[in-house]
């Protein structure tokens, strides 16, 4: 029963970790259609990011983290007049692959190539129910997880600025039309999307180690968590990233490791053949 | 913007536009990756040696590593007045990436031999080297392989290819037989090993050769348990584990999982009698740093470590301390020897001509420390190319540091076993 328990909880920690992982790539997905192959990249940049401010300045990456995501929003926002905007869609995709391989260059001539950790003091710090172990760090960021997918539903469907995106994601012609200023709206949802990946980078920062080709791994996950969810629905990416995980530490805990990859691309196959437009999907934010 | 209609003519206006910019920008990108080593500048000079390792891409930190200890001996040599029997002639180093990947290694070191290498050394992956190795075969230009472990280099009648460092095989019978001798020396018996090994690439390799040697010199109940790369959570499979009774935890994984396996022990207060691993991402500088004070008391095998008696170390310890903080890596060790072979057999070739080179590399004989072999047991080549004389070294990591604690003649402090309590 122990080791029922562990991977529900392991996979619910997990789960909540995937779901702040791909909250910001869905976001950007879900409201203006653009793939972005630097989202893997541009968390690993947060976790480097919080690496330097720990190392230099000695800061918590939790306080790091506060600080990253409007920081990261402002780059976000760059990027979208720089890059984005006046590219279609195919040239996005190029677009935001260059930008994950110059980020990844970076990070290389800056940091090298091993794989490295931040040493926060509270690491290792776990609750600990007889033999079942729960580390702090990873409830922290399960429950940041949730709350910061919480945060993005209530701004989506409770503000003006939220609202405005879902129009935008429904009928961007029609919104134009309405006066929703789409550039600029955007702009703002690229900058959102890679302020969560900033924030997301410096989290699990604590509890990962990372290294500069880290990105376009975090990216299969984020993709695979965004297609089984579907567009368009917060709740569906939280199921599809509870499922991913939960598969994950089950199959770990009663399969072989070799049945987890295959068994989590199945259930992809599945969902995408029975329900191509996710598990709860919208088709748009 | 994404949502506008893509039509044919927009879509070649577009192309031009961006095309351009993003070809620019990858190409700024390509050269970033390129820059990344600033010790990768290649002196100009008589005799072309070829290097092929992973500049970028996941075995790179492996790659880089092994590529300080091959510019350093290079350097050495040039600076202490070249190649005497060829009249003081200075070693051109010339580089190349295989981004590690095999596709590519085939096709750079088919590149470093039309750019006049006359010898080449290798710091890739396994699977890279296997295809790098083919290529050297047929461009018939000697290959001294600095850190690829896998048997089947070695094995396929090649012969070109040269393997300074040892083999998987004798590697992981190594790690076995000093495995046993550290817990019997304790007097630990261990009620049942659990090997976590990755399932992807090198992890089943070790796991054969230890379904191999286990059961021969052990009667140790033993299980094994995969794992996919990347996986981002071990506390199921550790809680397996632990309920399976295992209390000594063995690792084929590469550094980045096994740090996090270490880290999740820690958090988890898994005590066992014993935490060992036997894979090349283990025994990396990059382990250590990212398992951090995880990494206490786990034991491994390795070729070499920064803290064994060794003759003609120092030296080299010396310069590879110089500007760089924590560890040296021990795969710098081993491309510095691979160096030192290529070194040693110009000189006794005395001739650029490739099948005297061949023939040099070939009749390689050198001991522990001899100009500048640092690693333990030396070099000696069979018929394989594979290199008989190396011997491994059983360390424990104690205060950050490798140190060696067998086999006696290169220990620098005894082990401590059962592993301490988190």
């Amino acid at each position: 029963m122990v080791l029922f328990w562990s991977a529900l909880i392991s996979g619910l920690l997990l789960g909540g970790l995937y779901a702040l992982l791909a909250s910001g790539f869905h976001l950007a997905l879900g409201v203006i259609n653009v793939v972005n192959f630097a989202y893997g990249t541009l968390v690993v940049s947060g976790s480097y990011a919080a690496l330097v401010l720990n190392r230099w300045f000695g800061l918590d990456p939790i306080i790091s983290a506060v600080l990253l995501t409007p920081a990261f929003y402002l780059i976000g926002l760059g990027l979208w007049p720089l890059l984005l905007r006046w590219s279609t869609h195919m040239f996005q995709l190029i677009t935001t692959l260059a930008v994950a391989l110059i980020l990844e260059g970076l990070l290389l001539t800056f940091f090298g190539p091993d794989v490295t950790s931040v040493h926060a003091p509270y690491r290792g710090a776990a609750i600990h129910v007889g033999e079942l172990s729960i580390s702090v760090p990873r409830l922290a960021i399960g429950i940041a997880g949730m709350a910061l997918v919480g945060a993005l539903g209530m701004y989506l469907h409770r503000t003006y600025g939220g609202r405005a995106m879902r129009a935008i994601a429904q009928n961007a012609a029609g919104a134009a039309v309405v006066g929703v200023p789409i550039r600029r709206m955007s702009a703002r949802i690229i900058g959102l999307s890679t302020g969560v990946a900033g924030l997301a980078g410096a989290l699990t920062a604590i509890y990962l180690p990372f290294s500069p080709f880290d990105g376009f791994e975090l990216l299969i996950v984020v993709f695979i968590v965004t297609a089984l969810g579907g567009l368009g629905s917060l709740t569906g990416l939280v199921v599809a990233a509870m499922l991913v995980a939960l598969v994950e530490s089950f199959s770990q805990s009663y399969l072989p490791g070799v049945v987890y990859q295959p068994l989590v691309y199945l259930m992809l196959i599945a969902v995408l053949w029975l329900r191509p437009e996710g598990i709860l999907g919208k088709g748009r934010a | 913007m994404s949502h506008r209609e893509l039509s044919r003519r927009q879509l070649l206006r577009d192309a031009g536009r961006y095309g351009l910019a993003v070809a620019s920008l990858m190409g700024v990108g390509g050269a970033l990756t390129a820059c990344a080593d600033s010790r990768s500048t290649a002196s100009s000079g008589d005799i072309t040696v070829g290097h092929l390792f992973s500049r970028t891409g996941s075995v790179a930190a492996v790659g880089q590593a092994a590529a300080g200890g091959v510019l350093m001996r290079i350097d050495e040599a040039n600076e202490s007045g070249g190649i005497k029997s060829l009249g003081g002639a200075k070693i051109n180093l010339i580089e190349a990436d295989d981004q590690s990947k095999p596709e590519v290694a085939a096709g750079e070191l088919a590149r470093l031999a039309e750019q006049g290498a006359q010898v080449c050394i290798g710091s890739v992956g396994s699977p890279a080297m296997l295809q790098a190795t083919q290529e050297a075969e047929r461009q018939q230009v000697s290959i001294v392989n600095s850190v690829s472990v896998l048997d089947q280099i070695n094995q396929r009648g090649f012969r070109y290819t040269f393997t300074s460092c040892g083999n998987s095989q004798r590697y992981t019978e190594d790690f076995v037989l000093n495995t046993k001798t550290v817990l019997d020396q304790a007097g630990y018996r261990p009620k049942k090993v659990g090997v976590l090994f990755e399932s992807n690439i090198q992890g089943p390799f070790y796991a054969d050769a230890m379904r191999k040697f286990f059961p021969q010199y052990t009667k140790w109940d033993v299980s094994y348990y995969d794992y996919p790369l990347d996986t981002n959570d071990f506390e199921p499979l550790l809680q397996r584990l632990r309920g399976d009774g295992v209390d000594v935890v063995v690792l084929a994984s590469y550094a980045k999982d096994g740090a996090l396996i270490l880290q999740s022990m820690q958090t988890m207060r898994y005590d066992v009698g014993l935490i060992a691993g036997c894979m090349g991402g283990l025994i990396s500088r990059e382990f250590i740093t990212s398992a951090g004070d995880a990494a206490e008391g786990f034991v491994g095998e390795s070729y070499w470590v920064e803290h064994l008696k060794l003759p003609g170390l120092q030296g080299f310890l010396d310069k590879a301390r110089q500007g760089q903080s924590g560890p040296v890596d021990p795969f710098t060790a081993l491309g510095y020897a691979a160096a030192s072979v290529v070194v040693d057999a110009l000189e006794r070739a005395g001739s650029t001509d490739k099948a005297k080179i061949h023939e040099a590399i070939a009749a390689t004989d050198l001991s522990a420390g001899e100009n500048g072999f640092i690693a333990p047991g030396g070099v000696k080549f069979d018929a394989t190319g594979a290199n008989s004389a190396i011997r491994g070294v059983y360390y424990q990591i104690k205060d950050g540091q490798q140190q060696a604690v067998l086999p006696k003649e290169f220990a620098v402090t005894e082990p401590t076993v059962p592993h301490a309590t988190w």
